[in-house]
This record gives structure tokens, C-alpha cells and sequence, in this order.
């Protein structure tokens, strides 16, 4: 509450949901480094600082411009698949899009019109750093994609196959104890590791949100988030004894 | 009879193939055809109308295979290949057999016929054919490799002997013989008495003691289990699916049994004392004979016994192992008898929705509770009569014995009508005060573990001293 600069009125204003959303579409990588060349903060400032020393240099007469990297536009795909639990069909998720054409342009000036001493070196260094930065970018955009899909993918294992095959197990395992063919504590050691699968499968979930969280600052301009991902999505063994 | 006609297998191209394999002793001009059934129903017992004759046997939810004379050859056609046996309705195996059904067909004859009996190989690996108990050339005994070589897939193989002795006998592989007899395949084989009147009785039931080990939920069974199996069974069904023995009343009835399972079985009959008549080794000597109510039969083993049926009623059978008159069940179950779960109960509902509790009062509720099972699988005790729940599966069927059947009349005819005042009843009268003797405590010396009056051993195994004025209850 406190972190959430929350009190009085407020508080009681709060409420929590019952559940954690549900999933995001995915997004392709390519077209997440755009994104986030489009709109890190940091970014622009450092873009504006370079054309401001531009002026302060005197420099008005752009030449060419040079891109951070060559990132053309391409058809960019990004597959991903998961066998359906009841029907067992093999279930294939594609995301294709054509990727938004955008690089960094970076103006090159005649610098023999400079006014000040060492323009040219000053100018340069500055645009070198820009383009670093924007290299940058780039990367921790695609290393922020990584985790956040990976989280992702962990989280739907769950959902989509691990959770629908412990319920198929607890509902035969019902069944067989009705029968006498095995004892209680059989169904109840079931029943645990459906439960032990449920509280990974939630762990995972909040996993991939925190990974949310910290990848939408990447693409907004720096610093994560303060919680780490608690890894408690590793995919649960448990429950599995006496069999 | 319900028997569909296979027609002609196989043609001049198999007959050619036949011919080679026994070398031109028979100049046959075609192989007999091979009668297959779908119903694992008690087929009316088969009247031969050629050859000697002879009172024919009733097979347990089974079929007597049908022959051809060719000269003065008896001529059998089994066809070794998989088959679908429903154990009792509410249950189908995928099992191995022969002609439609497991246990296949029962094969009849009479001492001294020549029977040539065609084997042909629908299995997806080699077979043989080895004929328990008959006295036949040593190359006709049917160990694969030993006396003959395998029967490969899709080839036919013939048999051709004297049946030397009247008795009772059966027919199993010898190749690949553990997975083949764990997936039914067997028969049963009888072979009458030359003079029809010799021991001659008015009913002759026959089946196989046979035993398989399926999974609850799955229709193969585990060829590999040595003694945990779990279906118990009578020619490849279980109770409530095996039909009742009907006989009518002074009926001289006869019911033989061979055991191919891999335990002894007991087998136990109700209301009557019996005589063992005949084994795989011959006919016993009534004189050696002796009055029993259970007989074993050990593994590969087999018994008849005759008895005359002159107690009408609805007369229990069954194998006397008590763990055999169950259908499959869980020996890890634990014991609860005499735990209160009730407050327990609510607790694991809570994280098994559906749960309910059982085994505190004993089991005998479960005979009445039909709960949802796993598919394809029979309740471990199970069937209802005119008196409510029978509480039994496996090697349990009935033996009904009624006044006024006609000869070969072996329609089940229901539950027995009891004459009035001749069942147990309930006492509605006052009952003096029952007193039940106290359960016995942990103090009680009757119970106790230890012989008091014995010394204890101390460390190095000699006994320790006696103290001095030592009580029995220190
Ligand atoms: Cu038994």
C-alpha cells in the first residue's frame, strides 16, 4: 500500500482481482526493436542534444545521413507451437507482419563551414555516440524480447498442457480409487501434485507479467523493474511418487 | 448354432503348400473349412450325425468345433488369430485365440477315430499346436523346434493322429508358449469313450481355468506378469459373464476343468458331494474314488467330476481362493476397518471433489455402490441375484438345477423358486440380551507378544537374569 502511495479512501477503493490476466499476443522481434528505436525517451533526448550541438556548432547544411545499422523492411516471422491436450493436435501460432522500415538517420554536415574549432571531431564523436546508443537500444530491446517471450512460453506449457493433463490424471485416479484399484493416499498424493502444478503454473504466470513489466521499459527507456522473476516456473516433478 | 461359415481358406494355392508339408501321405482334395463364431454365448451342445456316436460335451460360454469325415479321416480346421472376447459384458480383451473366440473351440471326437486337424497361422509370429495328454506320434506333439518346426505366419500346418484313449485333454501353443497362453489361446479337446454307455452321464460341461492380467482402462493383457494377475476366469470370462450350469433335476452330470493359469485353483461346489471320474491321465477307478466338495486342480493340470443332480436349487461354483472370485482390484489398498473417516472425508473431498469413503465397514458395500469406473473394466465385486448384491467376480458362476428340463434344454432358467418356509429368514421375535464378550484390551495377557514367563535375552543373546519376584505384568 505504501508503495502504491495508496491510504485513506483509497484503500478502500482498492481492489485486487481474483486472477492474473490473460495473455498478450505475441509480438515479433524485429518489429519490437523498431518500436523501441520509435519511442525510448533516452533516445531522443540524446537525439536532441546532437542536433542542438549541431546548431551550436554552427552546423545548418546536412550533406547525407547515415543509418544506425541497416534495418530494412522484411517479412518477419515468428512461429511458436503446442500440442492441444484434448484433441492432441499439434496447434501452430504464427505472427507475420512486415516489420516497419525504420532506422536512425543521422545527418553528416560540411563541416568546412564550421565555425568553431574541432567541429567535425566534436560533431562526430557525439554521432558515434548516438549511433551507439542506438545499437544499444537495439540489443536490450531484443535481450528484454527474450525473456519476456521465454516467461511467456513457460506460462503456456502450463496452461495449455501441464494443468489439462494433472486434471486428466486426478479425474482417472478418482476413478481407479472408486474401483479399489488404489488407495486413498494415492489420490491424495494426485491431487497434491495437481495442486503443486497449479502453484507453479500461477508462479509462471507472475513471472512472465514481471517480465512484461521490465520489457515495456526497455522500450520506453530505461532501467527493470524492481521484482525479479522469482523462477519458481521451473516445470514441477512433484507428485508423481508411489506410481 | 450361431456359426458363420468362413468358407474355403486359402484354395488350391494353400492345399499345394499342405500337400508339401506332409509329404503325400494324404491325397486331400481340399481343406475343410473353418467355422468361426462372434458370441461368446454357451453354444447348444453338437450331435454328431456321422461317425460313431457319443453324448457331446456343453463348452462353458463356448463352441464345439464342427468337423468333416474325409474317408475315414475326422477333419478340423483351427485358425490360430487374434480376437476380441468380451470377459463379461461391460468388458472386452484383445486377446489371441482361436476361430473367432478365446478359448478357441472345443475339439470332439471318439477313441480310435484318425483325426487330421488343420493348423492355419493368422498371428503376427510363429505357432504350434501341442495336444495335452494324448498318447501320439512323438512328431505330432506340437513343441515348436522340438517335434516340428514353428507354424510361420500365414501357413498351414496339419496334425494327423489316432485318438488312443477316451478322456479328457486340451490343446495350448508350444512356441512362444508364455505370451501365446497369456493371450487365451488355448481349447479344450475330448475325446468320447468307443462304447457310448461307458460312464455315460446326461450333462457334460467342460471349461478352461484361465487367467489374464489387464490394466483397468486398457484392453490387451500384460504378457509378462508371472502370478499378479487380475481377471480370474472360466474360458476367458469372469462372473457376472459366466453362464450358470444348467441341469436338470437326477440328471448324471459331469464338469471337467483344466488349468492353464500359473496357480493351483481349488474348485469348490455347493449343496453336493462329488467323485473325481477323470484327468488328463485317464479314468480313475470308481473304486479309488472318494466323496469331496473341492477339488485342486493344480497348474496344467485337469479334473472331472460326476455327481447325480438331485437337489434342486441355485447351487454356487467357484474357485475357493477367495482373491480368485473377485475381478481386478488393488492388493496396495489399504485396511480401514474400524477407522472413522467421516471427519477425515470432508477434508479430502475438499481437494478430491468426488471422493468418497470406503473400506471402514468392510468392502461388502462395494458390491452395491456402482460407481463410475475406468472405461473397460469390471467392478471388483459385482452381480445381483433375487436376493440382492452376489458380492462376487472371477471364478464364480452357478450351478441350476431344476425339475422338468427337457434333455437338451441349457437356457438359463432363472433364479430358483424356493419352496415356502425353506430360505433363512429373519428372527422378528424378542431376543434376550446379547452380551458380546469384551474386546480384548492391550493389558490382557492373551494378547500379549511376549511369553512372560520366558526370560529375556540380554545384548550378547544369553538370557538376562529373572528379577526377583517378578510379576506377569511388569
Ligand atoms: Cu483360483
Amino acid at each position: 500500500m505504501r508503495l502504491l502511495g495508496l491510504w485513506g479512501n483509497d484503500l478502500v477503493a482498492l481492489k485486487l482481482p481474483g486472477a492474473l490476466p490473460g495473455m498478450p499476443r505475441l509480438a515479433s522481434a524485429r518489429e519490437i526493436e523498431a518500436e523501441a528505436l520509435k519511442r525510448r525517451v533516452d533516445l531522443q533526448m540524446a537525439r536532441s542534444d546532437l542536433d542542438l550541438l549541431a546548431k551550436s556548432l554552427g552546423l545548418t547544411q546536412a550533406t547525407r545521413f547515415v543509418a544506425d545499422v541497416d534495418l530494412l523492411g522484411r517479412r518477419t516471422t515468428d512461429r511458436s507451437h503446442a500440442i492441444n491436450p484434448v484433441t492432441n493436435d499439434l496447434e501452430r501460432e504464427r505472427v507475420k507482419r512486415r516489420t516497419l522500415e525504420l532506422e536512425i538517420e543521422i545527418p553528416i554536415f560540411d563541416f568546412g563551414q564550421a565555425k568553431v574549432a574541432q567541429a567535425e571531431e566534436t560533431y562526430m564523436q557525439a554521432a558515434n555516440k548516438l549511433a551507439e546508443k542506438a545499437v544499444n537500444i537495439r540489443s536490450e530491446a531484443r535481450e528484454a524480447y527474450q525473456v519476456w517471450r521465454g516467461t511467456h512460453d513457460v506460462s503456456r506449457l502450463y496452461q495449455s498442457q501441464i494443468l489439462p493433463l494433472r486434471k486428466v490424471i486426478q479425474d482417472e485416479s478418482l476413478l481407479q480409487y472408486n474401483g479399489m484399484l488404489i488407495d486413498v493416499t494415492q489420490l491424495i498424493a494426485d491431487s497434491r501434485g495437481r495442486m503443486m502444478s497449479q502453484i507453479a503454473a500461477i508462479n509462471a504466470k507472475r513471472d512472465f507479467f514481471i517480465a512484461d513489466v521490465d520489457f515495456k521499459h526497455a522500450l520506453i527507456g530505461g532501467g527493470v523493474s524492481g521484482g525479479a522473476a522469482s523462477g519458481g516456473a521451473a516445470p514441477q516433478a512433484g507428485g508423481g511418487e508411489g506410481h | 448354432m450361431d456359426v458363420s461359415r468362413r468358407g474355403f481358406v486359402g484354395g488350391s494355392s494353400l492345399v499345394l503348400a499342405g500337400a508339401g508339408m506332409v509329404s503325400g501321405r494324404t491325397a486331400f482334395a481340399a481343406v475343410p473349412e473353418a467355422p468361426t463364431t462372434k458370441s461368446p454365448a454357451t453354444q447348444a451342445p453338437l450331435v454328431p450325425i456321422t461317425g460313431p456316436d457319443y453324448h457331446p460335451v456343453a463348452t462353458l460360454n463356448g463352441w464345439t468345433l464342427p468337423w468333416k469325415m474325409n474317408g475315414d479321416w475326422k477333419e478340423f480346421h483351427l485358425v490360430a488369430e487374434p480376437v476380441v472376447r468380451e470377459i463379461a459384458p461391460g468388458m472386452n480383451a484383445y486377446l489371441w485365440g482361436y476361430n473367432g473366440q478365446s478359448p478357441g473351440p472345443t475339439i470332439e471326437a471318439v477313441e480310435g477315430d484318425k483325426v487330421r486337424i488343420y493348423v492355419t497361422n493368422k498371428l503376427p509370429e510363429n505357432t504350434a499346436v501341442h495336444w495335452h495328454g494324448q498318447r501320439l506320434p512323438n512328431g505330432m506333439d506340437g513343441v515348436g523346434g522340438l517335434n516340428q518346426p514353428h507354424i510361420p505366419p500365414g501357413k498351414t500346418f496339419v496334425y494327423e493322429f489316432l485318438l488312443r484313449r477316451s478322456g479328457t485333454y486340451m490343446y495350448h501353443p508350444h512356441s512362444d508358449e508364455m505370451v501365446q497362453m497369456a493371450m487365451g489361446m488355448m481349447g479344450f479337446f475330448v475325446v468320447h469313450p468307443k462304447d457310448p454307455a461307458f460312464r455315460r452321464v446326461d450333462r457334460d460341461f467342460v471349461f478352461l481355468l484361465n487367467a489374464f492380467d489387464i490394466e483397468p482402462g486398457s484392453y490387451v493383457p500384460k504378457v509378462n506378469t508371472m502370478l499378479d494377475f487380475n481377471m480370474w476366469c472360466w474360458n476367458s470370462r469372469a462372473f457376472p459373464g459366466i453362464d450358470p450350469f444348467v441341469v436338470g433335476k437326477n440328471d448324471k452330470v459331469r464338469i471337467r476343468f483344466g488349468n492353464l493359469t500359473m496357480t493351483n485353483h481349488p474348485i469348490h461346489m455347493h449343496g453336493y458331494e462329488f467323485k473325481v471320474s477323470c484327468t488328463d491321465g485317464g479314468w480313475v477307478d470308481p473304486a479309488a474314488a472318494w466323496d469331496e466338495v473341492s477339488i485342486d486342480c493344480a497348474v496344467g493340470q485337469m479334473r472331472a467330476f460326476d455327481f447325480l443332480a438331485d437337489e434342486p436349487g441355485d447351487w454356487a461354483i467357484h474357485c475357493h481362493k477367495s482373491h480368485h472370485t473377485m475381478n481386478a482390484m488393488g492388493h496396495s489398498v489399504k485396511t480401514y476397518i474400524g477407522v472413522d473417516k467421516k471427519d477425515l472425508a470432508k477434508r479430502i473431498r475438499k481437494i478430491a471433489p468426488g471422493y468418497m469413503p470406503m473400506g471402514s465397514n468392510g468392502m461388502g458395500e462395494m458390491g452395491s455402490m456402482e460407481m463410475p469406473l475406468p472405461d473397460n473394466t469390471l467392478p471388483m465385486m459385482t452381480g445381483f441375484a433375487q436376493f440382492g448384491p452376489v458380492e462376487m467376480g472371477g471364478m464364480f458362476s452357478v450351478v441350476k438345477v431344476r425339475e422338468g428340463l427337457s434333455k437338451n434344454d441349457y437356457k438359463d432358467p432363472g433364479w430358483f423358486k424356493h419352496p415356502e418356509g425353506t430360505v433363512a429368514y429373519e428372527y422378528k421375535g424378542k431376543l434376550a440380551a446379547v452380551t458380546s464378550s469384551a474386546p480384548p484390551d492391550a493389558q490382557s495377557a492373551e494378547w500379549r507378544v511376549k511369553d512372560p514367563r520366558k526370560p529375556s535375552l540380554g545384548p550378547d543373546g544369553n538370557p538376562l537374569p529373572m528379577p526377583k519376584g517378578a510379576h506377569s505384568n511388569h
